[in-house]
């Protein structure tokens, strides 16, 4: 599965389970986000592509991994051992820092996963970037 | 090089970047840092959402050379972080991720960093009694 086909059917997949499988309606989503009620079905169906900042603020909302957005493939053991080494150096941190700190290192990562297969044909399937 | 050594040779080097770069008053804004940042390659993120003391952090890795700040620092801190940032990227980048929180001020890279930053931003010529 291609990657934006792969964060389009994880929104989707987050939104229908939410709350133990009661869902949450494109609107709600939307105005939890700040966004516009069709975007979340633009992104569900891959018509308009989601930004990292976008990613990053659903990730938060549904309370999983940015990484979950992404196959796994491609969010490979060697670079999580390299975010672990990192956040090592970080763990005289209070908690809720390093907490924090590890999703920006996440959140770093999945850009410069996402930016590579977006860039190109940024926003829309072959569009402006959203 | 003795700590003494290693703190002159620190302000020395904040003077060679203010002479570079065309900082001639004690008056440094975030613009002139990104610019600063943006010549050496640096990625500037503001993370929005909140630390408890953490201010700011450097990572240098696979991905490229990155600082973030915390978003919701009042303007002068957030210039004296990212000032402070600044020195992990020509001093300390070989070390991949250096963060910056009460709990490690202490640290002579730490502390160093806090000079080149004060040495920046207002150097000694300047604040010097004739």
């Amino acid at each position: 599965m291609e990657v934006l086909d792969h964060v389009a059917a994880k929104i989707r997949d987050l939104r229908v389970s939410y709350n133990s499988g009661e869902g949450l309606s494109q609107e709600s989503l939307a105005n939890h986000l700040g966004v516009a009620a069709n975007t979340i079905s633009r992104w569900e169906t891959g018509t308009y592509v989601p930004s990292i900042v976008d990613i990053q603020k659903i990730s938060r909302f549904f309370g999983v991994s940015i990484n979950s957005f992404f196959p796994s493939e491609l969010v490979n053991a060697d670079e999580d051992e390299d975010l672990k080494a990192l956040l090592r150096t970080a763990r005289n941190l209070h908690p809720a820092d390093l907490e924090e700190l590890k999703k920006y290192a996440e959140f770093r990562k999945a850009r410069g996963i996402y930016e590579g297969k977006t860039r190109p044909k940024a926003g829309r399937k072959g569009g402006k970037h959203k | 090089m003795n700590t003494q050594h290693y703190y002159e040779d620190l302000k020395a080097l904040a003077r060679q970047v203010r002479a570079e770069h065309g900082l001639s008053s004690p008056r440094v804004l975030p613009t002139d840092l990104m610019r600063i940042y943006e010549k050496h390659g640096i990625v500037l993120d503001q993370w929005p959402y909140r630390f408890r003391n953490l201010r700011g952090a450097f990572i240098n890795d696979h991905l490229g050379t990155t600082i973030m700040v915390a978003k919701g620092l009042p303007l002068d801190p957030m210039v004296f972080t990212m000032a402070h940032e600044l020195k992990h990227f020509f001093r300390d980048r070989d070390l991949g991720i250096s963060y910056c929180d009460q709990s490690n001020l202490n640290k002579s890279l730490e502390i160093g960093a806090e000079i080149f930053a004060a040495e920046l931003l207002f150097p000694d010529r300047d604040l010097s009694v004739t």
